[in-house]
């Protein structure tokens, strides 16, 4: 009995060892697994891992799934042998999962398969894995630091450019200050060396012819009126040359030019008048607190809506136009709406594309046509406020 | 009527319309002879040598020469030499220059004939002649900060429509000091602007068309 204790023991231990070798299966792990990819003959990955566990002789068996499961790497290259550390490694197409079996030898894996085996028989272990997701690791354009990077350059590069146009519109618009500043010069002293000499010297041949007549002649009245008028004309042809005045309104602010041209566009009016017997309603609104603008803004901003306004009233029948001038503090805003016959804002469109349009982008403004209504028209133009108004605020008087 | 009782006068001015109108006038007066007429101001000089009239009326605006230097000019030869300064704009800074430099009178072209007669007139009879108005203009900028030369010169260079580098470039400046000239000059005659500034300068005379 005494003897026997060992061997039962032995046999315990033998026993339970041959026992408890189902629970031991052998195990595969993955360790390297490529990306999941709908696959196809042209890519490869590496795939790698261990069999724990496995006996001697036996082998892995790889399948990859596009659709139905593919053995790997090749139909006539099926077996990959464990190394002695119990590590394994293959090359595989790719493909959205991938398989390994640990299997007998004598097993013969299909090439093609719509449903792995199962365990059993030649078939030891069927382990399964998903490719590596693609964007498990994001590439360094992916990451929430280079967008935002990639924005703020965006940003940078938008303001950048804003600016550098600016900067070149403004410094177009200085030397076009200077150009005109000169031509007006020019024109002064034209008007100074042509017409005032000769208005001069014509009123003092006159005042000699005047002194000459008889006191009661009948021409006298009249020609004492046209000496006035010689007057007046040297007059105001003086105050030109000193002031150096442009013809449009060039002393006057925006609006109070605007304002006036109700009185320069009167004839229109009155014609329209008798041939209608309506009034043209003429507003003009100012926006915002009017600030001093560069004159080459100002007068070119003039321009564009009288060019407007005159189109208005000519050719689309206005009945009621109001100017509105705005003030803000990021750009200078011209509106102009029409109330018209029923030529619609079309019929301004030829005009404003070539001429005004043209005017318009020279100052770096945006212009826009709306047709309000049947018969109504929006014209509005803007112009960035670092054009726009004069660096120094409040110089003006 | 022989010619030593009348006064003998020359004009001078660039504008032939201009000229013949003084001629108009001045031959309709019993008591005036224009003996001769010059355009610009070295033959003001040599008219004056070879005439030497009692009264020379001389534009102030002449091709060359200015008028106030041609009146240095003849006056630095004939220190007797009344002259008047005939022109169309009343610049106070001219009148103040042409008074200094020792012109007798000083009218507008756009006063009535009279006026001009009568100060032909004045000033042969070794008076000085000023309308009341351009007295009046003249009182009215006593005391202010006049330009300097150099500040003239950028004016003058504002005018003719070049930017503050050009100015720099031509007066060998920085573009800084022009811009701080132009702010002394802004300052001096109260403009808010460049073409302010060249305005009331060519108004008041400091710089001429």
């Amino acid at each position: 009995m005494k003897r026997s204790l060992p061997i039962i023991l032995c046999c315990v231990l033998l026993g339970g060892c041959r026992w408890r070798q189902p629970d031991h299966l052998p195990e595969i792990e993955f360790s390297k697994v490529p990306i999941a990819d709908a696959g196809g003959g042209a890519q490869l990955g590496i795939i790698e891992g261990r069999a724990i566990g496995a006996r001697p002789g036996q082998q892995i068996v790889l399948f990859a799934r596009s659709g139905a499961w593919y053995v790997q790497p090749f139909a006539d290259q099926q077996f990959i042998t464990i190394l002695p550390d119990s590590t394994w490694k293959s090359a595989t197409h790719l493909g959205t999962e991938y398989a390994a079996l640990l299997v007998e030898p004598g097993y013969l894996p299909p090439a093609k398969t719509d449903s792995l085996p199962t365990p059993s028989g030649t078939v030891i272990v069927v382990a399964t894995t998903p490719g590596e997701a693609r964007l498990l690791v994001p590439m360094f354009w992916q990451s929430w630091w280079f967008r935002l990077t990639g924005g703020f350059a965006c940003i940078f590069a938008l303001v950048a450019s804003y600016r550098l146009r600016i900067r070149h519109l403004t410094r177009q618009m200085n030397v076009r200050f200077e150009e005109r500043l000169a031509e007006r010069m020019r024109i002064a002293q034209e008007l100074h060396d042509t017409l005032l000499q000769g208005f001069l010297s014509a009123s003092m041949h006159m005042h000699l012819a005047v002194e000459r007549l008889p006191d009661d002649s009948p021409v006298r009245q009249s020609l004492d009126h046209v000496q006035q008028l010689m007057e007046r004309v040297i007059e105001e042809g003086q105050n030109t040359v000193r002031g150096l005045r442009s013809i449009t309104a060039d002393s006057l602010n925006l609006e109070q030019a605007f304002s006036r041209i109700q009185q320069e566009l009167i004839i229109p009016k009155e014609i329209r008048q008798k041939e209608i017997g309506e009034q043209i309603e003429f507003r003009v609104i100012v926006e915002g607190k009017p600030r001093p603008l560069h004159p080459i803004i100002r007068d070119e901003v003039y321009r564009i809506g009288r060019e407007i306004l005159v189109k208005a009233l000519r050719h689309s029948g206005a009945r009621g136009i109001e100017i509105e001038v705005g003030y803000a503090a990021s750009h200078l805003r011209l509106i102009i709406r029409t109330e018209g016959y029923g030529i619609e804002s079309e019929a301004m469109q030829p005009g404003l594309d070539a001429g005004i349009r043209e005017r318009a982008e020279r100052i770096g403004a945006r212009i826009k046509v709306r047709k309000r209504s049947k018969t109504g028209a929006k014209i509005e133009l803007s112009v960035p406020g670092r054009i726009a108004f004069e660096k120094r605020a409040g110089a003006g008087n | 009527m022989s010619d030593q009782n009348n006064i003998r006068v020359l004009c001078v001015d660039d504008h032939p319309l201009l000229r013949e109108g003084i001629a108009a006038i001045i031959n309709h007066q019993p008591d005036m002879l224009l003996v001769a007429e010059a355009a610009n101001g070295s033959e003001a000089m040599q008219t004056f040598r070879e005439h030497q009239p009692d009264v020379t009326l001389m534009d102030l605006r002449l091709p060359g020469m200015n008028g106030i230097d041609s009146l240095i000019a003849i006056r630095a030869e004939f220190p007797e030499a009344r002259i008047i300064m005939l022109t169309t704009y009343e610049g106070d800074v001219e009148i103040q220059r042409a008074l200094e430099a020792g012109a007798r009178g000083y009218l507008l072209k756009s006063m009535p004939p009279k006026e001009l007669v009568e100060a032909i007139r004045q000033v042969h009879a070794g008076k000085k002649r000023i309308p009341a108005e351009l007295a009046a203009h003249l009182a009215e900028h006593m005391g202010d900060e006049s330009l300097t030369e150099r500040e003239i010169e950028v004016l003058r260079h504002v005018s003719g429509g070049n930017r503050n580098r050009d100015i720099a470039e031509r007066l060998f400046i920085s573009e800084e000091t022009v811009k701080v000239h132009i702010k002394h000059i802004m300052e001096k005659l109260g403009a808010t602007d460049r073409t302010q500034a060249v305005a009331i300068a060519v108004r008041r005379g400091i710089i001429q068309l």
